[in-house]
């Protein structure tokens, strides 16, 4: 515990470089994914492709990923926007396919009678197939936003600075304090940006909470009456 | 008044569901669309607002051919009630029957005002209004979405199917309901059905199709019933109305 108090700085400021390196890419790859996401839907031969790219992005190893990306975007090897790079190339991997399944899964009939009250395209999308796909588009953004934050300690082993060092340091001076700080931490600012997502989620889609309720209500109700 | 010159529709799959239509549709009159599945009706429809294109021939709304013109802005000058009420679930009902004169940009506040007198009108009450469509019962979310459809006041109303998926009970108090409605509003109301009680009960004008878009008879119910044009519409007819077996 002493150990803690004595670093504390240390601490707040890795803790602090963890959040500026998660945010970005699960932001980064929420906004990429729905152009993309709509262009999957847009088309048959579209979708079967971006969906195929999206599954190997996926399984390249971070790793490696981390240490490749200099040479190819050219930026220094020990340069953070690698790693926010790479972590936003995986976020819009998980992203897309999230993403076009939640705007196909949006009711025709629904979109069908937009088209028909007078909704353009452009308008459509961004008014009502967006925010009908919103629940599912924001539970695959809750297991990007969590594994983001735990993919960013990889960034630790080629000297981008996270609560990821502490496992590293704590590893090599075989002192498990230090790890359980890391750890402690990261579990922390994973659980508190998904808190911040179910919260925007309760403001942005009110009207999903009231849909799940009135089903509850339902499910309620005849319990009730059966008893 | 609306009119089909010639007009055929084939399907990318090369069926073709509608054949040659030449039909006149009367201005403030309820003309009904009646033939079982497969007779092209709802397709019929669809082209009166370019949710469908015909392949052959032309729609003139009002002496004026609709290919010319800007699909969406035909679309709000078109009230649509489709049958699953296709409300916006993700917007209040208060919302989904101000959209159409939010999209043609009036004012929140007064777009607002127009609905809530517009749930009135169609016998709902203005309380509902702060509802989600998941809250309503699928009677009420019909009502909200007539309201809709007559929102931007528009002059010609198509309606597919709007009660085929409201019980039987709550369906003849819709019918009901629109022919009280129709009787103040005077629109040009196309409706579509497969039900032949419904067709008589609401048209003043009935079309009846074949399979494969064709007419098969079209006039007052009337001379549907009394002076079938032949078999295939006596025989529609006989069928469609099961209290004849009671006879």
């Amino acid at each position: 515990m002493s150990w803690v108090v004595d670093n504390w700085d240390r601490i707040a400021g890795y803790a602090l470089a963890h959040v500026a390196l998660s945010v970005p890419p699960i932001l980064v790859g929420l906004a990429l994914s729905l152009p993309l996401g709509w262009l999957a839907n847009r088309f048959q031969a579209t979708r079967g492709a971006l969906l195929a790219i999206g599954g190997v992005l996926y399984a390249i190893p971070s790793l490696p990923l981390f240490v490749v990306l200099p040479s190819i975007i050219g930026t220094r090897v020990l340069d953070p926007v690698n790693v926010v790079v790479a972590l936003s190339l995986y976020a819009l991997a998980l992203m897309l396919r999230t993403t076009a399944d939640g705007l196909a899964a949006v009711d025709r009939d629904v979109v069908l009678s937009a088209t028909a009250a007078g909704y353009g395209a452009w308008r459509r999308f961004w008014t009502v197939e967006l925010p009908l796909a919103g629940p599912v588009i924001l539970a695959g953004l809750r297991v990007v936003s969590v594994s983001t934050v735990s993919l960013v300690t990889v960034g630790s082993v080629i000297g981008v600075g996270s609560l990821g060092y502490f496992f590293l340091d704590g590893y090599q001076r075989a002192f498990p304090t230090e790890i359980l700080v890391g750890l402690v931490g990261t579990v922390l600012i994973a659980l508190v940006l998904d808190g911040l997502l179910v919260l925007a989620g309760r403001l942005l889609l009110p009207w999903a909470r009231r849909e799940r309720t009135v089903g509850r209500a339902a499910i309620l109700a005849r319990t009730v009456s059966e008893a | 008044m609306i009119e089909f010159r010639g007009v055929s529709k084939r399907f990318a799959d090369g069926t073709l569901a509608v054949d040659g239509l030449d039909l006149v549709i009367p201005s403030g009159r309820v003309t009904v669309f009646l033939g079982s599945s497969g007779s092209g009706k709802t397709t019929i429809l669809r082209m009166i607002n370019r949710m469908v294109e015909p392949t052959a021939g032309s729609v003139l709304v009002d002496g004026t051919d609709i290919a010319g013109e800007d699909p969406v802005a035909l679309r709000r000058r078109i009230g649509y009630v489709p049958q699953g009420s296709g409300l916006l679930p993700h917007r209040t009902v208060l919302d989904n029957v101000a959209t159409v004169p939010r999209l043609t940009g009036v004012p929140r506040g007064a777009a607002r005002e127009r609905a809530r007198e517009l749930l009135g009108t169609v016998g709902l009450d203005e309380l509902l209004g702060d509802r989600y469509p998941a809250q309503l019962s699928g009677g009420q979310r019909q009502r909200v979405a007539v309201a809709r459809a007559l929102a931007a006041d528009p002059a010609i109303l198509l309606m597919d199917e709007p009660f085929g998926a409201v019980d039987p009970v709550v369906r003849a108090e819709l019918q009901q309901e629109l022919s009280r409605l129709q009787s103040g509003l005077g629109k040009t109301v196309v409706f579509v059905t497969h039900d032949v009680d419904e067709a008589f009960l609401l048209g003043d004008l009935v079309v009846l199709f074949r399979p494969g878009g064709t007419i098969a008879q079209a006039g007052a119910p009337a001379e549907l019933l009394g002076d079938p044009a032949d078999d295939f519409v006596a025989g529609f007819i006989e069928a469609g109305r099961p209290r004849s077996i009671l006879r």
